[in-house]
C-alpha cells in the first residue's frame, strides 16, 4: 500500500512538474470558475438577506420582541416585565417602545409615519438609530417638544422620488405632528438619521414620555411592545424559552420569527435561488472536472498501459491520477479564493445599490464556503479515481494499442 | 528454465476466429538470447505478448523454472512483471514527463527502494547502456536511439531474468540498431541475461545464439547457432 502510494506520489508529481504546463493553468483556472460559482452567488443572496435581516433586527425588533396579546392594545406592567426580563441569562438589554400612527406636516408637505416613543438612554442599547445621525442630535432623557425623524420623513431636497418626504426639513425646524387619535403636536426636529433602508427611515421618534401624554396612558406603566437585545446572536430561542418558563404571557417572537413572517416570500426565493445556484454549480463541477480529468486520462492510456507492463500496480496508477486530480481542485481552490477575496473587497469598497438607498456587499457563508471546499475535493477524487479505474482495469494491450 | 508446449492463441473464438499461434512448444534454456524471426503476421508479436505476461493464451502451457506462469493472480503477474521479467517495446514507450533517470528508476521505487537508492541503481543502468550525463534528460531531449536504450535500461534495472523485446529497432535506423543490439549482446554475456527478442530483420539474428522462425503461427524452424 505505502509502495504504491509513493510511486504514485512520484508518477502524479512529474506529471505536474513536467507535464503540459498550459493543460495545467487551464484545468486550475476551470475549477477556479466552479469554486467562485458555488461561492459567489450564495454570499450575493447572503448579503442581500444580511441587510433585510440587519434592518429588521437593528431598528425594528431587536433579538426579541415581545407584543401585547390579541385584543390587548398595550402591554400593562412593563416595568415589572422589563425586570424580569433583564434578569434571564443571554439578555444584554430590554427596552419598551409606544408606537402611533400619525401624520407629519411641514408647509404644505405631509408624510404619513409610524411614531416611536422611546428611552433614549436604554435604546442605545438596543438599536442603532443614534449611530446613524445623518444631521443633529438624537434624543436625551430631558427631550420634551423635540422630535428625530427618518431620512425618508424629513427628505432630501433634489433626491429621488421616494426620498422627498417633508421636502427636506432640516434640524432644528418647526413640524407639526397629527396623531391617530386627533392629537396635534408641534415638534422642534432635534435631528435626522439614516439608516439606509425603508424600514428604518420612514419612522421618526419621540421620548416615551411624550407619547405617554399623547395616548393617554402616563403613569400606566403600558408598553406597545417590548424590545430585548440578547448577548450572543443564535442564543434567542432559548431566552424565548427562559421567558416562557418564567411566566411571560405576552405574545413573545424572536427575530427569526418575526422575519420568517414579515420576509417569508422573499426567504422562499433567496434560499430557493442558494439552493438552485448551488445543485446547478455541482453538477457543473462535477460534470466539468470528470470531464477534464477523464479526457485527461483516456490520453495517457498508452502510457498506463506501459506502466502496467513494467510492472507498476494499478493502484499505483490510480494513486496517481487522484493526486493529480485534488492537486488541481487545491490549485483550483486557491485560485479562486484569491479571486474570490479581491471580488469581495471590490464589491465592499463599490457595494450593490438598490431599492435607491439600500446597499449590500456578498458576504461569505463559512458553511457554504466549507460545503464547495469539500464538494470539490471529494468530487476531485472520484474524478481522478473513476477514469483511471477503468482504464486500469483494460487489458495491457488494449491499453497500448487501442485494441 | 522456460518451457512452452502446444501454446495456442486465437483471436475472435466466438465471431471469425483468428488463429495467431497455433500450438507452438519450445524450451529456452538461461542465459540464452533468441530472436524470433517471420513474416508480419506470423504470430512472432502474439507469441511475445502471452510470453511477457502481457496477454494470456487461448490454450496451453507456459512455465518459467517450473512455475505455471498462465494460471497466475493477475496481482502476482504484475509482482512477476516487476521482479522477473524486462520488457522493452517496438516504440520508446518511455513515460513523457519523466527524466531518463525517473523513469528508470519507477521500477525500484515499485520494488520499496528509497528515491536515492532507485536513483543509483537507475543511473548504473544507463551507463551500461551508455547514456551516462543524459540522466536528466526528457524524452524530447533524447535521439530515438538513446529513448531505445533508455527503455532498456528500464527494463534490465531490476536486474530481471529474462528481458523480452518486440522488434526493439524497428524505429531505428541501422546504425543506432546496430548500436542497441550490441547493448543486448553485452548484457546477454555480461550479466548472462536471457534475451527473447522478436525481429523481422534479418540481419540482426547475428546477434542471437538460436533463431525461431514463426510462419502461420507455427515454427517453422528452430535453430541454435554454433559458435
Amino acid at each position: 500500500m505505502w509502495k504504491d502510494v509513493k510511486v504514485g506520489f512520484v508518477l502524479a508529481s512529474n506529471t505536474l512538474k513536467r507535464g503540459n504546463k498550459k493543460t495545467t493553468i487551464f484545468t486550475i483556472i476551470v475549477l477556479a470558475l466552479i469554486f467562485i460559482n458555488f461561492v459567489f452567488l450564495p454570499a450575493m443572496i447572503n448579503g442581500m438577506q444580511g441587510i433585510f435581516i440587519n434592518t429588521m433586527t437593528d431598528y425594528v425588533y431587536g433579538s426579541i420582541t415581545i407584543e401585547p396579546l390579541e385584543d390587548h392594545p398595550y402591554i400593562t406592567s412593563a416595568d415589572t416585565l422589563l425586570k424580569k426580563i433583564t434578569s434571564v441569562t443571554g439578555v444584554l438589554a430590554a427596552t419598551k417602545r409606544l408606537g402611533a400612527g400619525a401624520t407629519i406636516t411641514y408647509k404644505e408637505k405631509y408624510v404619513g409615519s409610524n411614531i416611536y416613543g422611546i428611552i433614549p438612554g436604554e435604546e442605545s442599547q438596543i438599536s442603532k438609530f443614534q449611530e446613524v445621525m445623518r444631521e443633529g442630535d438624537f434624543l436625551t432623557e430631558m427631550s420634551r417638544d423635540e422630535i428625530v425623524l427618518g431620512n425618508y420623513v424629513s427628505g432630501e431636497e433634489g433626491g429621488p422620488e421616494l426620498l422627498k418626504g417633508l421636502g427636506g426639513v432640516t434640524t432644528g425646524t418647526i413640524v407639526n405632528v397629527t396623531y391617530n387619535n386627533g392629537v396635534t403636536k408641534q415638534y422642534k426636529v432635534k435631528g435626522i438619521f439614516k439608516g439606509g433602508s425603508e424600514v428604518s427611515d420612514t419612522v421618526a421618534l419621540v421620548h416615551f414620555k411624550e407619547l405617554e401624554d399623547i395616548l393617554g396612558v402616563q403613569g400606566q406603566d403600558k408598553a406597545s411592545t417590548i424590545i430585548v437585545k440578547t448577548n450572543i446572536i443564535g442564543i434567542e430561542p432559548e431566552v424565548k424559552e427562559e421567558l416562557i418558563y418564567l411566566g411571560v404571557k405576552e405574545k413573545i417572537d424572536t427575530w427569526q420569527e418575526k422575519i420568517k413572517d414579515v420576509l417569508k416570500d422573499a426567504m422562499q426565493i433567496f434560499s430557493l435561488l442558494t439552493i438552485s445556484s448551488r445543485v446547478v454549480g455541482m453538477i457543473i463541477a462535477v460534470f466539468v472536472l470528470f470531464m477534464m480529468i477523464y479526457i485527461n486520462t483516456v490520453n495517457k492510456r498508452k502510457q498506463i498501459g506501459i506502466l502496467k507492463a513494467i510492472g507498476i500496480t494499478e493502484q499505483s496508477i490510480i494513486y496517481s491520477r487522484i493526486f493529480m486530480s485534488v492537486f488541481y481542485a487545491i490549485g483550483g481552490i486557491i485560485l479562486g479564493s484569491i479571486i474570490l477575496l479581491f471580488l469581495l473587497l471590490y464589491f465592499k469598497e463599490n457595494p450593490i445599490h438598490f431599492y435607491e438607498t439600500m446597499s449590500f456587499s456578498p458576504v461569505l457563508e463559512p458553511n457554504i464556503t466549507i460545503q464547495a471546499l469539500l464538494s470539490l475535493l471529494i468530487t476531485s477524487f472520484f474524478a481522478g479515481l473513476i477514469p483511471a479505474w477503468l482504464v486500469t482495469r483494460e487489458p495491457i494491450l488494449k491499453s497500448i494499442w487501442g485494441r | 528454465m522456460m518451457k512452452v508446449k502446444n501454446l495456442i492463441k486465437v483471436y475472435n473464438p466466438e465471431t471469425i476466429p483468428v488463429h495467431a499461434v497455433n500450438g507452438i512448444s519450445f524450451e529456452i534454456e538461461k542465459g540464452d538470447f533468441v530472436a524470433i524471426i517471420g513474416a508480419s503476421g506470423s504470430g512472432k508479436s502474439t507469441l511475445l505478448h502471452m510470453l511477457g505476461l502481457l496477454d494470456l493464451p487461448t490454450k496451453g502451457e507456459y512455465t518459467i523454472n517450473n512455475l505455471n506462469i498462465v494460471k497466475l493472480p493477475e496481482e502476482e503477474k504484475t509482482l512477476y512483471r516487476l521482479l522477473q521479467i524486462g520488457y522493452v517495446f517496438q516504440e520508446y514507450a518511455l513515460v513523457e514527463e519523466m527524466t531518463a533517470l525517473g523513469n528508470v528508476s519507477i521500477p525500484l521505487i515499485m520494488q520499496g527502494k528509497s528515491k536515492k537508492e532507485a536513483e543509483k541503481l537507475a543511473k548504473e543502468a544507463l551507463d551500461i547502456v551508455g547514456l551516462r550525463g543524459m540522466y536528466n534528460r526528457t524524452e524530447d531531449q533524447l535521439s530515438g536511439g538513446e529513448r531505445q536504450r533508455v527503455a532498456i535500461a528500464r527494463a534490465i534495472v531490476a536486474k530481471p531474468k529474462i528481458l523480452f523485446a518486440d522488434e526493439p529497432c524497428a524505429n531505428l535506423d541501422s546504425k543506432t540498431s546496430e548500436q542497441v543490439l550490441e547493448v543486448f549482446k553485452k548484457l546477454n554475456h555480461e550479466l548472462k541475461l536471457t534475451i527473447i527478442m522478436v525481429t523481422h530483420e534479418e540481419w540482426h539474428i547475428k546477434y542471437a545464439d538460436r533463431v525461431i522462425k514463426l510462419r502461420d503461427g507455427v515454427i517453422e524452424y528452430d535453430k541454435r547457432k554454433n559458435h
